[in-house]
C-alpha cells in the first residue's frame, strides 16, 4: 500500500537533517562521552529519579537501559523478576557499569526495592541510595517526599563531598524544563500530523536526553527541533497507533509497527512521553516544588490513583488521534499488569482496538511480536 | 495438615460437594448449615480450629446480609481498624487461600485470568479478583489497604473499588521507619479515621478504640506464650497449622474479644499437647523454618514428605509477633508503630535479622524459603536470604511453587528438592 513509502518519506527526511544524524552517532557510545564530560556519573533507572538534584549536585546522571542480550543476573534475582531489573543487575555484576561512581533506585515497585538489595550485595558501585516515593499526593505526601529529597540531597553532598546551595536546584529545573519544553513541542508537531518522524527516532530522541550529558544533548536537541519545525512533509494516512505501558527497551517495536504499515503517533512509556510530559513549576522553595512534580505529574502505573494514567491514555488517544494501541508490558511488571483490565474496559468502551504485548526481555521477542503486529495493523487498516 | 483439619475439610467437600462450597461462600444461609455439618467433628478435637470456622462462617454471613458496613482489608491492614469502628471486615486474601483449600481456585483463578488478569500476578489475587468477579464475596461498602510487603496490596484493591465502585484508603507506608515517617502515617491514619466517618456514618470513640487495643495487646500476650511453646521438642505445632486457620485469625481478628477467644483456645490446644509431649510427627529429627507468609492451600503433599523424612516445620515467620504493644490511650500512634515495625519493610537486612533470630529461637536445621510464582517481594529476596543463611551456617532451600494456584505445582519436583534438601541436612 502506498501508506508505506510515505511513512519513509518522514523517516528519510529526518534522516537527513545533520544534527540528527550527530545525536544518532552519539547514541553509540553514550558512556564514552559522558566519561569525557569529567564528571561523576550516577546511574538510575526509574523515571520517578529526582535528576535535578543529581543534575545539581555536578553529577551526570545516566539511565541504565539495557539491551536484551545482558545477562539476566539469574543467580542473584529469581527468575519472576520484570526482566528490566534483572538485565540491570547482570550489567553491574559483569563489571559493565563500573564507570558509575552511584547509583540512585527508587521506591517505585517491589522490583526496585529488592534491586537496591541485590545491588548493594552482589554489585560493586561505590554510593547507592535509596529514594522513598509515596504512591498517594495527597499534601501530607507532598510534605513527607520534600523531607525525603531533603535527606537525599544530604547524602549526595556527603558521598560526594559537594554542596547543594537553593540556587542550583533551581537552574537544574530551569534546564531541564528546557528539555521537556522541546520534547513537548517535537510530540505537538506530530499531533498536528506537520512532522513525520518514526516513532523510534522520537524514542531514540527521548533516550538521548536519559543517557547523555544533559547540557550538551540539549543544544543539540533544541537545534533539530528548530530544523525540524521548518521542515514539515506531508501528513500520512496511516492508521496512527499509540503505544503505552512500561518501558520499551528497545525502540524497535515502533519500529515493527511502521514496518507494518503504521505510525506511532504518540506513546505513554517512562522512556517516552512519561519522563518529560509537564514541566516542574518553579516554587521558592525548589525541593517543595520538586516533590510536588514528581508526585503529581501524569502518573505510572505505580501510583496508587491509576485512573489519572488512564484518564491520559484517552486524552492522548483523542489528541493524537489514535485509530489502535498497543500495550506492552515488561514481564512480572505487577503494577502495569493490574492497570490490563482497566485499560481494555476503557479502549473497549470508546470502541478503540487494541493489542496487548509483553516481553520477557530476550533477544527473540521481537520476532515472537512481530507477526501479532502485523496482523493487528492489517485489521486497523481495514477499520481507518 | 493435622488430622482434625483434614476430617473437616473432608467432610465439606465430601458432604457438601464443590458447587455448594460455591455457594457456601456465596450465601450465608448455606453456611449456617456447613458449620451446622461441620461442627462435631472438630469440637472435641481442637476448639481453636472450630472458632476459627465459626468466625469465617458468621463473618461471610453478616457481610452478606449487610448487618454492618463491610470494609475489605488487606492482611497486614491492621485488623483493630475494622474493629474499632465496628465494621464487619473482609479479607480476600484470607478467603482466597480457604478457596484453594477447598478446591475452587482453578475456578476463580480461570474467571480472573478471563478478565484479563495476568497469569503472572500472585495467585491470591487472582483468586480474590474470581471471587470478586464471581459473586462470591460480600460487596464492600469501602476498601481499606496498606502498602505493606507488595504492589499487589494495592493495585489489587484499587482495582476491586474500580469493580465495585467503591471507594479505596490506601495507607501508604513509608519504605522505613525513621525520620518523620511515623508522623506522616499518624496523619494517613487521622485523615482515614474522616475517610471512614464519611462513608459510614461511624466515628472513631476514644473509649471502644482504647478497648480495641487493649484487647489487642492482650491476644499478642497470649500469641507470644504460643510462640514460646513452640520452641519445644517435638514441635507442638506444624508450620501447616499456622499458616492455615492460626494466620487467617492473626491477620483478621486482633482487636477483637473473639481473636483473644481464639488464641486463648488454641494455647490451651497447644499447651495440652506440650503436656503430652506430642508432636507433629512421630521421630522429629529435622526442625524447619518456613519462610514467606504463606504456603501452598490446595492439595500438596509437602508437610507429609517432609514428615516422611523426619523433618517438621517448627515456625514460620508468618506469625513471628514484630510489634510492640500499643498505647491503648494513643491508638493511631500505636497502630502506626505496629505498621512500620513490620520486619518485611525496608531494607532485606530487616527480613534477615528477624529471620536469623527465628532460626536462633526455634533451634532450626534449616529453612525453605518458598518461592510463590507470583511474589515478587519475597521471591526478590530469596537468594540474598539463601546466600546470607548459608554464611551463618544455616541450610536454607528456594522452593518454587504457588500458594494458590495449582498450576504452578509439580510434585515430582518439589518431592525431590525436598528429599535432597533433607539429605544434605545430614
Ligand atoms: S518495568 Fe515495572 S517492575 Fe520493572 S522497574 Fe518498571 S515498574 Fe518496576
Ligand atoms: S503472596 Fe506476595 S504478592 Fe501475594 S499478596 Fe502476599 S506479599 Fe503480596
Amino acid at each position: 500500500m502506498g501508506g508505506v513509502s510515505r511513512r519513509s518519506r518522514g523517516a528519510e527526511f529526518i534522516r537527513k537533517v545533520a544534527t540528527f544524524s550527530r545525536i544518532e552517532g552519539l547514541l553509540k557510545d553514550p558512556i564514552g562521552i559522558l566519561k569525557n564530560a569529567h564528571k561523576p556519573i550516577m546511574g538510575w533507572l526509574c523515571c520517578y529519579t529526582p535528576l535535578e538534584i543529581i543534575l545539581a549536585a555536578g553529577i551526570a546522571p545516566h539511565r541504565i537501559i539495557p539491551e536484551a542480550t545482558s545477562d539476566m543476573a539469574d543467580s542473584y534475582l529469581h527468575s519472576n523478576f520484570c526482566p528490566y531489573i534483572r538485565s540491570s543487575l547482570g550489567k553491574a555484576t559483569k563489571g559493565d557499569l563500573d564507570f558509575m561512581e552511584g547509583l540512585v533506585l527508587v521506591n517505585s515497585c517491589d522490583g526496585l526495592r529488592r534491586l537496591y538489595d541485590a545491588w548493594r550485595l552482589y554489585a560493586k558501585t561505590p554510593h547507592v541510595y535509596l529514594v522513598d516515593l509515596p504512591r498517594v499526593s495527597t499534601d501530607v505526601a507532598v510534605g513527607h517526599f520534600r523531607e525525603t529529597l531533603i535527606r537525599f540531597k544530604g547524602q549526595l553532598e556527603e558521598g560526594f563531598g559537594v554542596s547543594i546551595f537553593e540556587g542550583d536546584i533551581e537552574e537544574a529545573i530551569s534546564l531541564s524544563n528546557r528539555g521537556r519544553r522541546l520534547f513537548k513541542e517535537l510530540y505537538n508537531l506530530r499531533k498536528a500530523h506537520k512532522l513525520s518522524i518514526s516513532g523510534s527516532q522520537v524514542l531514540d530522541l527521548v533516550k538521548g536526553d536519559m543517557v547523555l550529558p544533559k547540557d550538551h544533548y540539549l543544544g543539540l536537541l533544541q537545534k533539530l527541533v528548530g530544523e525540524l519545525r521548518d521542515g514539515a512533509v506531508p501528513r500520512t494516512n496511516l492508521p496512527r497507533v499509540m503505544i503505552t505501558g512500561s518501558l520499551l527497551e528497545d525502540p524497535g517495536i515502533a519500529d515493527l509497527v511502521e514496518k507494518a504499515g503504521g505510525e506511532v503517533a504518540c506513546d505513554d512509556l517512562c522512556t517516552g512521553s512519561r519522563y518529560f510530559w509537564e514541566c516542574i513549576e518553579q516554587d521558592d522553595d525548589p525541593i517543595l516544588a520538586l516533590s510536588r512534580h514528581y508526585l503529581s505529574k501524569i502518573p505510572c502505573a505505580r501510583m496508587m490513583d491509576s485512573n489519572r494514567r488512564l484518564d491520559h491514555v484517552m486524552d492522548l488517544v483523542v489528541d493524537f488521534e489514535v485509530h489502535g494501541v498497543i500495550c506492552y508490558t515488561l514481564k512480572f511488571c505487577d503494577t502495569f499488569l493490574y492497570d490490563i483490565p482497566l485499560l481494555k474496559k476503557r479502549l473497549d468502551d470508546q470502541g478503540i482496538p487494541s493489542l496487548f504485548l509483553d516481553s520477557d526481555y530476550t533477544p527473540g521477542t521481537m520476532g515472537r511480536l512481530k507477526t501479532r503486529i502485523e496482523a493487528f495493523l492489517e485489521m486497523l487498516r481495514e477499520h481507518v | 495438615m493435622t488430622f482434625s483439619e483434614t476430617i473437616m475439610l473432608e467432610r465439606i467437600k465430601t458432604e457438601l460437594g464443590p458447587r455448594v462450597i460455591r455457594g457456601l461462600l456465596r450465601s450465608g444461609f448455606a453456611m449456617e448449615s456447613a458449620k451446622g455439618a461441620a461442627k462435631w467433628s472438630y469440637r472435641r478435637e481442637n476448639r481453636a480450629f472450630g472458632l476459627w470456622l465459626d468466625f469465617l462462617f458468621d463473618t461471610m454471613k453478616r457481610g452478606f446480609r449487610k448487618e454492618r458496613p463491610v470494609v475489605w482489608i488487606s492482611a497486614f491492614t491492621p485488623s483493630e481498624i475494622p474493629h474499632a469502628f465496628d465494621l464487619e471486615p473482609i479479607l480476600p486474601e484470607v478467603i482466597a487461600s480457604l478457596a484453594a483449600h477447598i478446591g475452587v481456585s482453578e475456578h476463580t483463578i480461570s474467571i480472573a485470568e478471563q478478565n484479563l488478569y495476568s497469569m503472572d500476578l500472585c495467585s491470591f489475587y487472582r483468586c480474590g479478583a474470581g471471587l470478586a468477579l464471581g459473586g462470591y464475596l460480600p460487596k464492600p461498602d469501602l476498601i481499606i489497604s496498606t502498602s505493606h510487603l507488595c504492589d499487589g496490596a494495592h493495585r489489587f484493591f484499587h482495582n476491586m473499588s474500580q469493580l465495585f465502585g467503591c471507594d479505596h484508603y490506601l495507607i501508604d507506608l513509608p519504605y522505613e521507619n525513621g525520620g518523620r515517617a511515623h508522623t506522616y502515617v499518624i496523619d494517613e491514619l487521622n485523615d482515614l479515621a474522616d475517610f471512614i466517618g464519611k462513608r459510614t456514618g461511624r466515628h472513631l470513640d476514644d473509649e471502644r478504640a482504647a478497648g480495641v487495643l487493649e484487647l489487642s495487646n492482650r491476644t499478642r500476650g497470649i500469641m507470644l506464650e504460643i510462640n514460646e511453646l513452640r520452641r519445644g521438642v517435638p514441635s507442638p505445632l506444624s508450620g501447616s497449622e499456622g499458616m492455615s486457620y492460626v494466620l487467617g485469625m492473626n491477620f483478621s481478628t486482633l482487636g477483637s474479644q473473639l481473636g483473644l477467644a481464639f488464641f486463648r483456645a488454641l494455647h490451651g490446644v497447644i499447651q495440652e499437647r506440650v503436656n503430652r509431649v506430642e508432636g507433629i510427627i512421630e521421630e522429629e529429627r529435622y526442625r524447619l523454618l518456613w519462610l514467606h507468609h504463606i504456603r501452598p492451600y490446595y492439595p500438596n503433599i509437602i508437610f507429609d514428605i517432609l514428615g516422611g523424612l523426619g523433618a517438621v516445620v517448627s515456625f514460620e515467620e508468618a506469625n513471628h509477633i514484630y510489634w510492640e504493644p500499643m498505647d491503648p490511650r494513643h491508638p493511631l500512634e500505636g497502630l502506626a508503630s505496629k505498621m512500620l515495625s513490620n520486619f518485611g519493610c525496608g531494607p532485606i537486612e530487616h527480613r534477615v535479622e528477624a529471620i536469623l533470630e527465628m532460626a536462633r529461637k526455634y533451634r532450626v536445621n534449616g529453612a525453605i524459603h518458598f518461592s510463590h510464582w507470583g511474589c515478587r517481594q519475597s521471591c526478590g529476596g530469596s537468594y540474598m536470604i539463601r546466600d546470607v543463611m548459608k554464611e551463618r551456617g544455616i541450610p536454607t532451600l528456594v522452593l518454587d511453587g504457588d500458594g494458590a494456584d495449582i498450576r504452578n505445582y509439580s510434585e515430582g519436583q518439589t518431592r525431590t528438592r525436598l528429599e535432597a534438601f533433607i539429605e544434605m541436612l545430614g
